[in-house]
């Protein structure tokens, strides 16, 4: 039987130590010992997605990042005119959406499922809760998270500076 | 119509058949109803202590069993200790009520020949035979119906009881019903419901927890100002202004009231100064509640009109006399901070 509530308190254990694996694999966790992951797993809500359903939409608050147990995921964003712009898709066994466990900032872009997907949910109030409770483990993902976010400011700085070189070539060649 | 939409209705219909069925079972159990409420603000109260524990190091069971123990000892020592006190005002107010009885009489034959002087064609009613009249009827209701408040107490006594273990299993695994109850949330709303259940409880949360702590420090403050001016039954009254104090505006009167019928049928007889002295005590107790515990316990954030407060007591009292009283400004409240969060995120996801 599929129901939900039941499955949720009683579900088998292999389930478990597959999902702690799959997070040993995601640098938001890679650095947590098994019994801290065993605490994170407890927290995990999962959800189940048929395709082009909707996870989050653009310009809504963001409640915290998924891990992508099984589909795919494509990350949209609204251009000018109205159209959509398919800035990524995520494939399995990554996480997406993990700025929101930082600030409860409206969420950049839409994220829309694209194979049928079991995603897992870490909100940002189970992250609040784990700070309040176990700090150590709490700041360890904080962490891995803010080395995340700065290994990408450095590539948008790269990716900045490519793209200031190539508008100057245009501009020179434009003056020429 | 298309079919996601019918779709869509029939989940609204399930999980609105779902809310039905759970109020339903949760009013006709009403034993169950209130010792799950009761536990409910116990786990508020006591989760920060539990996190506490929690973040020196402990599991969090070994965190739990270790507070209840520390409560268990603590309201043991205080029982000790307030018990004895409350029984010996109890066993003095009984030995002293004929006096009590005099004296009242002397002081409402005195009023009314006060107004007869007055207004000697006035038709003044015999003040003290109608007080004596209502006190006689509400004694004799009282013997009559003796049975019922011995079962009351029986079953308060039941509630007393299994509040401790269901707070201990709040405690323990509330975050797991929580996550229970998000898993029946649609897909769509999912981020919103996690966002809006954590910022309501969290408001609802800070408000229970701060007015049981401004109620409690309003109590033992009145209690001990009254005690150092020698008032008689100054524990009685400190824990019927600290409960009072649930109620804003009238607080203040109601924990008043008493002190003032205490000094009123004074066995030293009616002084201006006593009555000073207590007003200076309710005044001051007043002053620290308002500027320093109020604003640090509850905050500004649910500052009712006074208009709504008497409406609501007025209210409260008609349902369910003065524990209605007692209780309707808090729920209130939490009504109020319920409806703020949800209006402000229902804005944000654009769905009002």
């Amino acid at each position: 039987m599929d129901n939900p509530v039941w499955s949720f308190f009683f579900r088998p254990p292999q389930e478990k130590m597959s999902n702690i694996a799959l997070m040993k694999e995601l640098p938001v966790f890679d650095t947590l010992t098994n019994g801290e992951l065993v605490q994170i797993e407890r927290v995990l809500h999962e959800r189940h997605y048929a395709p082009g359903e909707v996870v989050f939409n653009e310009g809504e608050p963001g409640a915290g990042l998924y891990i992508i147990k099984k589909g795919e995921i494509s990350i949209r964003k609204k251009i000018a005119g109205g159209n959509d712009l398919q800035l990524a898709v995520i494939p399995e066994r990554s996480f997406f959406g993990e700025l929101a466990l930082l600030d409860e900032m409206p969420r950049s872009a839409s994220a829309i499922v694209v194979t049928p997907a079991i995603l897992y949910g870490f909100s940002k109030p189970d992250l609040e809760h784990l700070l309040e409770r176990n700090q150590r483990l709490g700041i360890k993902i904080i962490l891995n998270l803010s080395k995340l976010v700065s290994r990408r400011l450095v590539k948008s700085n790269e990716n900045l500076e490519q793209v200031q070189a190539e508008l100057n070539r245009l501009k020179e060649k434009e003056a020429h | 119509m298309q079919r996601g939409a019918v779709n869509q209705i029939i989940r609204c219909g399930f999980y609105l058949l779902v809310a039905m069925v759970t109020v339903v079972i949760l009013y006709s159990i009403k034993i169950l109803f209130f010792p799950l409420v009761i536990a409910l603000l116990l786990k508020f109260l006591l989760q920060p202590a539990v996190n506490f524990l929690e973040t020196r190091g402990m599991r969090r069971l070994t965190a739990l069993i270790t507070l209840y123990l520390i409560i268990i000892t603590v309201a043991g020592a205080a029982l000790f200790i307030v018990m004895p006190l409350l029984m010996k005002e109890a066993r003095n107010f009984s030995a002293h009520l004929p006096l009590y009885d005099k004296m009242l009489e002397g002081a409402l034959v005195k009023v009314r020949e006060l107004i007869l002087q007055k207004f000697p064609s006035a038709a003044v009613p015999d003040f003290y035979a109608l007080v004596h009249g209502f006190f006689e009827a509400k004694s004799a209701h009282l013997i009559e119906s003796l049975p019922h408040y011995v079962s009351t107490a029986a079953s308060m006594l039941s509630i007393a009881a299994i509040v401790p273990v269901i707070a201990f299993f709040y405690l323990a695994d509330g975050h797991l019903i929580q996550k229970a109850l998000l898993r029946l949330a649609p897909n769509r709303y999912f981020e919103m419901f996690v966002l809006l259940s954590d910022k309501i409880l969290g408001a609802v949360q800070a408000f229970i927890r701060g007015q049981l702590i401004d109620a409690l420090s309003v109590g033992v403050m009145t209690s001990i100002g009254l005690a150092l001016i020698g008032l008689p039954y100054f524990l009685v009254i400190g824990i019927i202004a600290g409960l009072g104090n649930l109620i804003p505006y009238l607080g203040p009167v109601i924990g008043f009231i008493p002190a003032f019928i205490v000094i009123l049928v004074s066995p030293l007889g009616f002084s201006a100064l006593g009555l000073l002295k207590v007003i200076i005590v309710f005044v001051t107790v007043q002053f620290i509640e308002g500027t320093f515990i109020y604003p640090l316990a509850v905050g500004k954030s649910v500052n009712l009109h006074p208009l709504v407060v008497i409406v609501g007591v007025t209210i409260g009292g008609m349902i369910g006399g003065i524990v209605g009283m007692l209780i309707i400004i808090p729920m209130i409240c939490v009504v109020k901070v319920t409806l703020e969060v949800m209006y402000s995120y229902l804005k944000q996801y654009s769905i009002i």
